[in-house]
């Protein structure tokens, strides 16, 4: 989860509670919009706490499983070649930004993003190569690392999502 | 325009040609996609009471127009399905910068008394609407969509075979759209249901969203359906996947007397297609895809606009991640997600214990 943003819903929060003030709105509109907002507001406190070393382990592991993308890429030739080189450049361009400006939330942000586009795209590349590549050991082998990824970074998100809603009462 | 009383009544004397006097103005406290707004006036014919209808300030998480949802009804008012009549549309700039649309309001309640109320007493109350909802399903699911001229605004599958393909990739092609967060779960979702696609049983008309808090009741009676947003032609299959509580599972003396598997019996049985279970399942997995869609358009709006409504906050965080895990369960990625936990999402402050 990248977007959004811990200020994102802030921002929505404190807008819907002005609009609810009101002496004119309705007893369960105000009451949704409260319990909605103890939800997010309980969601952001997670953010605050834990989404940076999240969203830093995952710049590292997003790292690791693009280098052996690229490396799967650059040995089928062709438009897999040039992909490999584009999402390398991403992970050589990641230390430098981190380095300018490490603890800055906006930037662990971007950083994260442009990891995944990366993955993301490489991803929707595997897709479309031809049946007989796709057969392949090694193109299972990439795919599965792909897959674990993605199970890592829904286990991640359950950790800013779950102890703020589960159980907690209604949504709306 | 603000949907005030002293705006609006003098909007609907101008527009209707008579003097009215707007006695009460509320909005709908349900729905996430719009804003509905219940006006109740009084004028020389008496009493009246209107729906306006438009998108909210920060824009619809839906990805069809609110010009569609009216067309929908318009359309819809030909034939027997039950819908509130559509009256006018209006986008003068000169009065609103949001196009808004105007309804009548029909007599009742999205809610049904004792409904969710777990007592056994209630068993039989819960498969009565059940069936009402099922007849009113293969009505719905019986119009003739090309007389209609729906096939000119909504999605329409190409064929029996690639019906579903279709759908999944007007899915995909209106997430790729406005994407701001790649999701490579959702590539992988997508390439994983196309490979299993089933094959349609009928290409019709289908509602979308379907269930308790979607359609109005009078009694036991189905009286108007609504949230046509979703709309499409596809799969009937689709409308049994996003049921929200209409084909409960009723269990008496250790027998199942009621189910989906009943319920699409009983559809069948009032002139249904032949949609079966296995298909239904499927199309639950494709709800979830679109779910991801129609939540990521929340994430959007709520980083473009801090107006957006509150619901958009909670759309955006747990239901796209509920979403996210639904499918990453069914391609064997994850643990079954709590089997409760859909109802517990379904909870509404008007309806908990």
């Amino acid at each position: 989860m990248i977007y959004p943003t811990a200020s994102d819903i802030l921002r929505c929060v404190e807008r819907n509670l002005a609009a609810i003030s009101d002496d004119d709105t309705p007893r369960t509109a105000i009451k949704s919009t409260l319990a909605t907002s103890r939800h997010l507001l309980r969601h952001v406190d997670l953010r605050l706490s834990i989404e940076k070393p999240i969203l830093l382990d995952d710049i590292d592991k997003a790292s690791e499983l693009l280098g052996k993308v690229a490396t799967y890429l650059a040995s089928q030739g062709g438009e897999s070649s040039a992909l490999a080189h584009s999402v390398r450049a991403v992970i050589e361009e990641a230390p430098q930004l981190l380095s300018k400006a490490p603890e800055e939330m906006d930037n662990i942000v971007h950083r994260a993003k442009a990891l995944r586009e990366q993955i993301y795209v490489s991803l929707a590349h595997l897709q479309k190569l031809p049946a007989d590549a796709q057969a392949t050991k090694a193109y299972g082998e990439i795919r599965d690392l792909i897959r674990a990824y993605m199970r890592y970074q829904i286990e991640q998100e359950a950790r800013l999502i779950d102890p703020a809603f589960a159980g907690k009462g209604p949504r709306r | 325009m603000q949907f005030t009383p002293d705006i609006v009544g003098p909007y609907l004397t101008r527009k209707l040609g008579k003097e009215c006097v707007v006695t009460a103005i509320e909005k709908f406290g349900r729905g996430t996609s719009r804003e509905t707004w219940f006006v109740s006036f009084r004028s020389a014919d008496g009493e009246q009471r209107l729906v306006f209808r438009r998108d909210p300030v920060s824009g619809s998480v839906d990805y069809t127009p609110l010009s569609q949802e009216f067309f929908m009804y318009r359309q819809l008012g030909k034939t027997s399905v039950p819908v509130a009549k559509a009256l006018w549309w209006e986008d003068d700039a000169a009065l609103t910068s949001r196009p808004f649309y105007v309804r009548e309001q029909v007599e009742g309640s999205w809610n049904v008394a004792h409904f969710k109320d777990p007592s056994p007493e209630f068993d039989e109350l819960r498969i009565r609407i059940s069936r009402e909802h099922m007849r009113k399903l293969a009505l719905v699911h019986s119009v003739d969509w090309k007389a209609l001229s729906f096939d000119q605004h909504l999605f329409v599958a190409p064929n029996l075979e690639q019906c579903t393909v279709a759908y999944i990739d007007s899915i995909a092609a209106s997430f790729e759209a406005l994407r701001i967060e790649p999701l490579p779960i959702f590539l992988e979702a997508v390439e994983w249901l196309k490979a299993r696609a089933p094959v349609a049983p009928k290409i019709c008309l289908c509602k979308g969203t379907n269930g308790l808090g979607e359609e109005i009741f009078r009694g036991e009676e189905m009286v108007a359906m609504s949230d046509w947003e979703e709309a499409h032609i596809g799969d009937p299959s689709a409308d049994f996947a996003f049921m929200q509580e209409f084909a409960p599972t009723v269990v008496r003396n250790g027998e199942t007397v009621w189910s989906m598997q009943h319920a699409i019996d009983y559809y069948r049985s009032v002139g249904g297609a032949d949609v079966t279970l296995a298909s239904v399942q499927f199309y639950g997995l494709v709800r979830a895809l679109r779910s991801v869609v129609y939540s990521h358009h929340s994430v959007i709006a709520l980083h473009d606009d801090p107006r957006a409504p509150i619901r958009y906050g909670w759309t955006a965080t747990e239901v796209l991640h509920f979403s996210k895990h639904i499918l990453a369960f069914a391609m064997g990625m994850m643990p079954s997600p709590d089997p409760n936990y859909m109802a517990e999402l379904n909870t509404s402050v008007e309806n908990a214990k």
